[in-house]
């Protein structure tokens, strides 16, 4: 089955980051993944933990090229460039690019490409000597799709797409029909769809791991959709074809009339290149670059004569039709240019043109956050004030793991798996319990009581401190959203006065475990903190348990008054 | 490498013949008519302008100078639903698409497109002499002239009368747009409204914040809702401002955040009490305003650059005075319809 890797930006940002990069490199004799890099990130159009230009370069930038993520930003753009055939593989090195002829033209046209697009998009196939691909599809993806949606009454689902234009060889006449007769066989049957599809992913390798899930077989349609759509070929529509609404794509007027087009093109495929004399391979290259430019709207007039020539060597293969074959995508970068006489200046690569912009020397800030780390040290038992039925039964729970052999360790691991399925309604009191034994005044909030924001409110005297839960059916990673949570619940505490507290006294959001991206989350409690001098600290359940567990047993705490000044990502 | 081949333009462009009118004025269902001091008057025909101004916005629009290292989202199609296509003589409409939001009416220098029973349309019974021409430098220089001429000019009228039932219609589209659409739907509004406004790239997670505004007098952080939830707005809007305040230096006190919203919400989601607070503890004034409230004020005509004027809270929650003012006159929308100007009842 033919797979497309998701690109993790939008085709608009695609194509007007390719001007910039045009604009940056044209000159360059070869550039590579970090020469596109640091373009990108430098003209903010690629972003590295939230920062633009040379801050997004420092920040991204890992000495593990796997891990570093402008660059991998940067990989995936080059990726779908030479699938276009906009740039192309030279000094046989696998990242050393230039621009093509077609690429050249691509960003002479500003903000109007549309039309050349389409003719690359359409250029796409298999097999080629561009880009190593892990399945063997013989194919012209986007001809086939259309092709096999104007035969399937006008419209094709994801999971059709998948089951045929996807997994054919549409240069073999008798398996192109053999796939519509199948499509046309299983339309309207839910149950055979699934099972077909499912059989599909089975069958295939994924990383040399065999058997892929549906889910990332459905995720390699992601690219085609998008581009079928960004075409204006297709657009979506929910039918009732298969029982229950499904979307699908439905042909467009733009794309009934490409399908005409392309009904009487001449499909030239590599192995057709292949099997011609030297004289036609250099005609069939000449033909197919001008006949996209000519499909895209470019003027041919400078170059009748060499078409006409063209089009008389190659006219056993065409018998007077207009060519479908896109030389970039096909063949290599070197054999284009030699048969369009693009002959092309030694410039000496430096790189340094490009890397002069960029400053690399940015060192990020400091933090101002106090370490977070809290020391389980102090002599504490529960305070006989703060005992509740959900204390006591807690208490007599870690008593009896204790006392049937598990250490510590165990009783707090058991505890924590025992609430991962815990809905607000067990998860609130949890916490409310915890804190209580860990010796301050802990309330969960009254369902309805729309002036209480917090989820619990820790209750002092002078500093009482709010706080934001999330059990684990709510999020399962705390987030970003219950930082600004936090943050709201503080700054209400401080205008509604509903319990006495002061700015410098912490906000808690609690969760089930700490975040996944943590350090985000730390960036924004940092951010909060520089900007309104609020401090917020986040817990998972994991050092809640840890702590009271400890009391409960071995009579050690924390000192209270840490617990007012907490902020960052609390580590027990 | 050789040299590139030139794009064949194909297009025919219209360079009018005629004085520069005294006013347009806009009627809804009507063509738009120019005025002259004479009591005469004419019908402009699409000059298939070279810049598509109903199209397309201009990149400079987006652009904003307190905060450039903004990572734009990179559509910059006027429509937002992309019903405008480029034609060899006349841009072309398409009926289906077309949310009927006048968009496209208020960005045309030239006054060719009109709403006409909810849809957007040419002009019909053109009568300018224009000359035609194949796009070259002189016919766009030319053509130019008579926009930066046309552009100056007195517009009059409303584009379309805001009525309970017209807002109704366009809100059930608006909330079945997608969120991208969405978000470019607002954007191009403010810059209808004469700001230069932005959004985030798609797919750019790191910066959390749905836009930035900025004009002559002021910028700021933009949310978008168009669903219920207003305090996850109230809360990313302090996020916005914390991030760009250590992030990229923008000064707190400088940073003047705007909610943009389908409908004020009610007084039971908290919202303007958490307004308030945020006022009291921190001085910042969450502005408010709703995509009702824009649109009436780009039917007529009028920029809207101080968002600083949309601050409201518990004590009032009403945008209606604010919008009277603007426009000079009472506002044809029921109390408390949609939310549109005050909290629904």
């Amino acid at each position: 089955m033919i797979r497309f890797r998701n690109p993790s930006s939008s085709l608009e940002t695609m194509f007007a980051s390719f001007d910039v990069l045009y604009e940056e490199l044209k000159d360059k004799y070869y550039f590579d993944n970090d020469d596109i890099a640091k373009v990108l990130t430098k003209t903010n159009l690629m972003a590295s933990s939230g920062f633009t230009g040379e801050q997004a370069l420092s920040r991204g930038a890992n000495t593990n090229k796997s891990r570093d993520k402008t660059y991998n930003n940067a990989k995936m753009f080059a990726e779908i460039f030479r699938l276009l055939g906009l740039i192309s593989v030279v000094n046989n090195k696998s990242s050393n690019y230039r621009f093509t002829f077609i690429g050249q033209h691509m960003a002479a046209l500003g903000s109007d490409k549309k039309a050349l697009i389409e003719q690359c998009v359409l250029g796409i196939n298999n097999p080629n000597r561009i880009i190593d691909v892990s399945y063997d599809e013989s194919v012209r993806f986007f001809s086939c799709v259309l092709l096999t949606m104007d035969e399937m009454d006008g419209c094709l689902c994801r999971d059709e797409m998948i089951l045929g234009p996807m997994c054919v060889n549409d240069n073999d006449t008798d398996a192109f029909n053999a796939m519509l007769q199948y499509l046309k066989s299983i339309r309207g049957n839910q149950s055979r769809l699934k099972n077909d599809l499912q059989e599909l992913a089975k069958s295939l390798k994924d990383n040399k791991s065999s058997g892929m899930s549906v889910n990332s077989v459905r995720n390699c349609t992601r690219f085609p959709i998008s581009v079928l759509k960004y075409c204006g070929w297709v657009d979506s529509q929910n039918l009732k074809i298969y029982g229950r609404s499904i979307t699908f794509m439905v042909l467009t007027e733009k794309g009934k009339k490409v399908v005409e087009e392309l009904k009487n093109l001449c499909d030239v495929r590599l192995g057709d290149y292949d099997a011609s004399t030297n004289e036609q391979r250099k005609a069939l290259i000449r033909l197919g670059v001008y006949s996209m430019l000519g499909r895209a709207n470019f003027d041919l007039n400078d170059v009748a004569t060499k078409i006409a020539e063209a089009a008389d060597i190659c006219n056993e293969l065409l018998q007077g039709r207009e060519i479908l074959f896109s030389p970039y995508q096909t063949i290599e970068y070197a054999t284009v240019n030699d048969a369009l006489f693009v002959y092309e200046d030694e410039i000496e690569y430096s790189s340094d043109a490009v890397r002069d912009h960029v400053a690399t020397n940015y060192a990020p800030e400091e933090s101002i956050l106090r370490p977070s780390d809290i020391v389980i040290e102090t002599k504490v038992s529960i305070d006989g004030n703060r005992v509740t039925q959900n204390t006591e039964k807690f208490v007599d729970s870690v008593k009896q793991l204790y006392s049937g052999g598990r250490d510590i360790d165990e009783i707090i691991e058991i505890i924590v798996s025992d609430h991962i399925g815990d809905k607000k309604e067990e998860f609130y009191p949890l916490v409310e319990t915890l804190f209580r034994i860990i010796g301050v005044d802990c309330h969960k909030s009254r369902d309805g009581v729309n002036g209480e924001r917090w989820d619990a409110m820790i209750r002092d005297p002078e500093k009482s401190i709010p706080i934001e839960i999330k059990s684990p059916t709510e999020e399962m990673h705390l987030s970003v959203k219950a930082i600004r949570q936090a943050l709201e619940n503080k700054i209400i505490l401080l205008s509604r006065e509903t319990y006495c507290t002061t700015p410098d006294t912490s906000s808690y959001a609690v969760g089930y475990l700490l975040p996944n991206n943590r350090a985000e989350v730390f960036e924004l409690i940092e951010n909060i903190k520089k900007t309104f001098g609020y401090s917020i600290a986040v817990f998972d359940i994991a050092t809640l348990v840890k702590i009271a567990v400890n009391i409960i047993l071995l009579d050690k705490g924390i000192d209270k008054e840490e617990l007012y000044r907490l902020e960052g990502i609390v580590n027990a | 490498m050789p040299k590139t081949l030139k794009r064949k333009d194909n297009r025919i462009i219209a360079i009018p013949k005629i004085a520069i009118p005294d006013r347009i004025v806009f009627n809804e269902n009507s063509n738009i008519i120019y005025e002259y001091a004479d009591g005469s008057t004419k019908t402009p025909s699409c000059i298939n302008c070279v810049p598509q101004f109903c199209r397309q916005i201009l990149k400079g629009c987006v652009e904003c100078k307190s905060f450039k290292a903004m990572s734009h989202n990179m559509d910059f199609r006027l429509c937002p639903v992309d019903a405008i296509s480029p034609g060899r003589e006349s841009i072309t409409i398409n009926n289906t698409k077309c949310i009927g939001c006048g968009l496209c009416v208020a960005m045309c220098p030239i006054g060719a497109i009109a709403i006409k029973n909810g849809k957007a349309e040419l002009n019909d019974s053109v009568s300018i002499e224009v000359q035609k021409s194949r796009v070259s430098q002189k016919s766009f220089d030319k053509q130019k002239e008579f926009v930066l001429e046309i552009a100056r000019v007195r517009r009059e009228g409303e584009t379309i009368e805001e009525k309970n039932d017209t807002l109704k219609q366009l809100y059930e589209k608006i909330r079945h747009l997608s969120p991208d659409q969405q978000n470019i739907f607002a954007r191009n509004l403010l810059i209808a409204l004469g700001n230069h406004a932005t959004i985030s790239r798609h797919g750019n997670v790191y910066l959390r914040m749905d836009g930035f505004y900025e004009n002559r007098s002021s910028f700021g952080v933009m949310e978008i809702e168009t669903g219920l939830d207003m305090l996850d707005v109230s809360r990313a809007l302090l996020d916005d401002i914390a991030t760009l305040n250590v992030r990229y230096k923008l000064p707190v006190d400088k940073n003047i955040p705007l909610a943009v919203c389908l409908e004020l919400p009610n007084k039971r989601t908290d919202y303007w009490q958490v307004v308030q607070d945020i006022n009291k503890i921190t001085g910042i004034k969450i502005n408010t305003i709703t995509f009702g409230a824009l649109l009436v004020l780009l039917w007529n005509h009028v920029r809207l650059t101080d968002f600083s004027r949309f601050y409201i809270d518990i004590e009032d929650p009403s945008i209606r005075e604010e919008i009277r003012q603007l426009l000079g006159r009472d506002i044809r929308i029921t109390e408390g319809y949609k939310g549109i100007l005050e909290i629904a009842k």
